[in-house]
């Protein structure tokens, strides 16, 4: 893997959705639930309508640490991320992978539109496809560059790290914002510092030598 | 090399290639970071060890180390400007390694992702693999390798630069995870298709798995294959040993699985991460043993799509083209392709898909639009879904689809005329597409059996001078409407039967032309359908959502023998009638219990009927709200404590229960006493700078189907503006939701304000995924709801 700043944008992430994962989300218990298989049927319906409207996009950098202490690193360009969870998280890390993905304000619309019309379940199926889409994304761009990383003997930490989790504090959300120009994504940043669309997900994760 | 050269090696053993060479250069003192191309160029003795090794272990074929030479590759470390120079100097040093033997430029990804997946656009990508091989053209190599893909589109952009650069032998091999998908979601047969017909001149994996993984990807491959088939496997699956990553697979373990990978079928395997040249010797005096299989069969009728594929012919299941994405006809999908816009066409590719189409024809012929420019964005749009069938009568925009297109497509259609056959069908067989045969000609359209059939025989002759075979063709039977001339269905039918039964390729017909003017149209062409698949039809081109299509294309299929003990069919209709079974078991004759079995089972469709019948069996409809309904949904609470619902089923009979209300609310007003109290109201908001309101929404749900009067306030709302519609609602309750931290506080400003404001008797209720009873006690809150059913509980609570 070269030593490019260039953020590397997908447009159009090709993320395959196993139904589990939203049943999941939405809390079955698979051993305990019971279904009536017009039940399934329309799960199923609103679980396909859910990811047809859902258009998944991203981006990666990498990006050197150049110090670090035990609460907090510190990037090449400058900016500091304060938080001792991730510093441990990132103890065996030269470098960090910035990432970011979006399905697009379409599935929280329609999320939203169901709502209004009183149709409670497709708009929690479709919230709940909205965000397992968000993060399969993030999770198929990891894979990307945990493949690329592999050439280079090096690869990523088996966790991630997301602003507002933790002691990694909502601010650095604004950092790695500005870092991933997550405007050309079409996501803004509202005063409270949360994502608009609502289905969007920022990670960092670390590089490590294998 | 030629490749009918590299075809004849083939025949004669198993070709073996050479093992990995990042491992090998690192045990040699690669530094890591660095570009390990120029690095071999300033250490050429270090590859030529390397290479030479590979050789005297048994490597008929080794690749130049040429892997990340690509301008995209290079860029990254400064060295575009020297792209010439170092492929071409890799090329010389491979070639001074081994000497007389074979040496294939090896392409590799660049880092970079194709539209629409990524921003680069496909032409770019064709352009930075064609400077490449230009550059190991010069440096004399036999053949190209492209190796280690995970997208079909960069895949088919570098197959393409060679093809367009030279007339050498291509291999090809991608890297497919453990659930057998490249990265970007290709399973290996659709892979396969489409590259065989674009000319790879032997296919198959490498990377990513071991030998014994890479042997069920080969089986998988084996039956679809017209070329031979390649395994380059890693030394075993990867371990992580004190924090290192190890290959541990010996190399007479790897050698091991020689035997197995060559009766599966493969002809050229070689090693890759973690493989050494020993792991390569013992493989080859394996492989040495072993007699080649070739490709199983020399033609195949299939088309392909990014991620899936379609089998095509007389033992395979009828093939369903759906037709719906057409212009013709259709006002509202005109507007919006005049606009730009594509909206429609991604829904008529969901429904067509979800009604049993197997491959999408795509026709965007509209006056007034740039033909194009919409089929190559509705191709980028619908590549990964159903395989396409491109329908244009224009060379230029079919040229423009198979280019982009990353699959193999139908094309729709060749015919006789004189610009088809000479722009055309060259441009279909450029890039393997199947096209279906139209029987007609500058003329017009034969009017008898005889003459169609004369022309069917002069077209594919006319394309056998450019490789297509019979399995790469469907006839069109070209019916035309029965209303105007009756004996046109028989010379359809007849052709049908005999291009199917004796000259052997598939036949497909345009459905809905046969009963053009006729009422009950559905009737003439399901009948017309059931009679030319007794004929052999095997793909029709209609909609499959048109009344009793696809039963008669299943039943078709079960008469006909091409489903298999009859597993797809009854598994569609067997299921359906169980799932009928499920519904009809929780119906009773009782009406009450009808209508309790409504709302236990959220059975929305059914809930006014049941209702309407228990009050026409003379049950009041108060009776019917609480010895039904009510006892229904406390029903359905208790099977979401105990787990055997989760909240979706809680909110199906929430919002039965709302339907069957709506239902019983005119008899219950009539019936109204003055001791009735009035509802309580509710105000619900998530607080200001949070956006997040599924959660919220979910307990207005509730709340209302339970009774209450909710006033929503949405979201992002300012605690002065709940407080002031609490007031003016005269509430009891206000519900507050968050779901950030840099929000939750906003809760405390609501409550306060209430109390500031006067509002003592208003009760707080607060939820939301970073709220628990701690916080809502911190801030003094009445209650904390973790979830729907529990708010309900806290309001009926609240209000006694």
């Amino acid at each position: 893997m070269g030593n490019s700043k260039q953020v590397l944008y997908f447009n159009s992430i090709p993320v395959v959705l196993p139904e589990d994962t939203v049943y999941s989300r939405l809390g079955r218990n698979r051993f305990l639930n019971k279904m009536t298989e017009v039940q399934k049927s329309l799960m199923g319906k609103y679980i396909a309508e859910g990811i047809a409207l859902c258009h998944p996009a991203g981006c990666w950098l990498r990006l050197n640490i150049v110090e670090r202490n035990a609460a907090s690193v510190t990037l090449e360009n400058g900016d500091m991320l304060n938080s001792a969870s991730l510093a441990e998280l990132l103890a065996s890390s030269q470098a960090l992978l910035l990432t970011a993905s979006t399905v697009g304000c379409g599935i929280v619309e329609a999320s939203a539109a169901a709502a209004v019309a009183g149709e409670g379940v497709k708009a929690l199926v479709y919230d709940a496809v909205g965000s397992e889409m968000a993060d399969e994304a993030i999770g198929w761009i990891h894979s990307y560059v945990g493949q690329q990383l592999k050439r280079s003997s090096e690869k990523l930490t088996r966790r991630r790290f997301s602003p507002g989790y933790g002691d990694l504090g909502l601010e650095n959300q604004k950092i790695i914002y500005d870092i991933l120009n997550l405007d050309k994504l079409g996501i803004r940043l509202n005063e409270s510092l949360t994502m608009v669309p609502e289905k969007s997900v920022t990670a960092i994760s670390g590089i490590e030598k294998s | 090399m030629t490749r009918s050269e590299f075809q004849k090696l083939l025949t004669e053993k198993i070709v073996i290639l050479d093992g990995a060479t990042g491992t090998e250069l690192v045990k040699r003192g690669m530094p890591q970071g660095v570009c390990p191309e120029l690095w071999i160029l300033e250490n050429p003795s270090a590859m030529i060890e390397i290479q030479q090794a590979y050789r005297a272990a048994g490597s008929d074929i080794v690749f130049v180390p040429s892997f990340g030479a690509n301008r995209f590759k290079l860029e990254e470390f400064g060295l575009a400007g020297r792209l010439a120079e170092i492929n071409r100097s890799l090329a010389g040093l491979s070639r001074c390694a081994v000497g007389d033997g074979l040496v294939f430029g090896d392409l590799a990804p660049t880092g970079k992702f194709i539209e629409p997946l990524g921003d680069i656009p496909f032409e770019d990508v064709v352009n930075v693999y064609k400077e490449q091989v230009a550059a190991l053209l010069e440096g004399n190599v036999d053949g190209f390798v492209i190796e280690t893909m995970m997208d079909i589109q960069e895949t088919r952009a570098a197959l393409l630069a060679v093809k367009e650069s030279c007339e050498l032998p291509v291999m090809v091999t991608m890297t497919f995870d453990e659930h057998m998908r490249t990265l970007t979601g290709s399973d290996p047969v659709s892979a396969l298709i489409t590259l065989q017909a674009m000319g790879a001149d032997a296919f198959g994996c490498n990377c990513s798995t071991g030998p014994g993984d890479m042997l069920e990807i080969i089986r998988t491959m084996k039956p679809y294959a017209t070329i031979p088939l390649i395994a380059k496997p890693n030394a075993g699956i990867p371990k992580l040993v004190s924090g290192k990553t190890v290959f541990d697979m010996s190399p007479s373990a790897f050698a091991g699985y020689v035997p197995e990978l060559a009766a599966a079928g493969i002809n050229i395997m070689g090693g890759c991460c973690g493989s050494t040249p020993e792991h390569i010797r013992e493989m080859a005096l394996s492989a040495a043993r072993c007699k080649p299989v070739p490709p199983v069969i020399t033609a195949l009728s299939a088309v392909s799509a990014s991620r899936n594929y379609c089998l095509l012919g007389k033992d395979k299941p009828f093939a369903v083209v759906g037709e719906r994405i057409n212009p013709t006809g259709k006002k509202a999908l005109q507007a919006e392709l005049r606009e730009g816009k594509l909206a429609m066409v991604n829904v008529f590719a969901r429904e067509q898909a979800a009604a049993g189409a197997s491959i999408l024809d795509v026709n965007m012929g509209l006056s007034g639009i740039d033909e194009k420019e919409m089929m190559v964005k509705a191709v980028k749009m619908l590549g990964s879904g159903l395989p396409l069938c491109i329908d244009s009568t224009s060379s230029e925009v079919i040229e423009a689809a198979l280019r982009i297109y990353p699959g193999r497509a139908l094309v729709n259609s060749i015919s006789a005329e004189k610009s088809r056959l000479e722009r055309t069908l060259p441009a279909a067989a450029k890039y393997g597409a199947m096209f279906i045969l139209l029987p007609l000609a500058d003329e017009g359209i034969p009017e008898t059996f005889e003459g169609r059939k004369e022309i069917v025989e002069k077209v594919f002759c006319e394309a056998e001078k450019y490789g297509y075979s019979k399995a790469d063709i469907c006839v069109d039977g070209l019916v035309m409407t029965v209303s105007s001339n009756q004996n046109a269905a028989r010379i359809t039918l007849d052709l049908i039967e005999w291009c199917s039964r004796k000259f052997g390729v598939n036949t497909i017909c345009g459905l809905s032309n046969v009963s053009f003017g006729m009422p009950q149209r559905a009737h003439v062409n399901n009948t017309f359908l059931a009679m030319a698949v007794g004929r052999g039809l095997n793909m029709a081109i209609a909609n499959p959502a048109a009344e009793m299509l696809m039963p008669v294309v299943d039943a078709g299929n079960v008469l006909t023998g091409r489903d298999l003990k009859m597993k797809r069919y009854v598994e569609k209709y067997g299921a359906a009638g169980q799932g009928c079974k499920t519904v009809a078991a929780v119906k009773s004759d009782d009406p009450a219990q009808h209508v309790f079995n409504c709302i236990l089972t959220g059975d929305e469709e059914s809930i006014a009927g049941a209702i309407n019948k228990a009050l026409a069996s003379g049950i009041t409809a108060k009776d019917i709200v609480d010895k039904s309904l009510i006892p229904a949904i406390n029903r359905v609470g208790e099977l979401y404590d105990c787990k055997e619902y989760f909240l979706p089923q809680l909110i199906m009979s929430a919002d039965t229960m709302r339907k069957g209300f709506e239902v019983l609310e005119p008899l219950l007003e009539e019936n109204k006493s003055e001791n009735d109290k009035p509802k309580v109201v509710i105000v619900l908001a998530t607080v200001e700078g949070d956006i997040h309101d599924i959660g919220k929404n979910i307990v207005a749900l509730m709340l209302r189907n339970y009774g209450f009067e909710v006033v929503d306030l949405g979201k992002d709302v300012s605690a002065r503006h709940i407080v002031a519609a609490a007031g003016k609602h005269n509430a009891a309750i206000i519900g507050l939701s968050a779901l950030m931290t840099t929000t939750m506080v906003r809760m405390t400003e609501v409550i306060q304000l209430a109390k500031a404001e006067g509002l003592d008797k208003v009760k707080f209720m607060v939820g939301g995924a970073v709220v628990d009873q701690a916080y809502a006690d911190e801030i003094g809150a009445d209650a904390y709801a973790p979830d729907a059913m529990e708010a309900v509980r806290i309001a009926q609570r609240f209000t006694p």
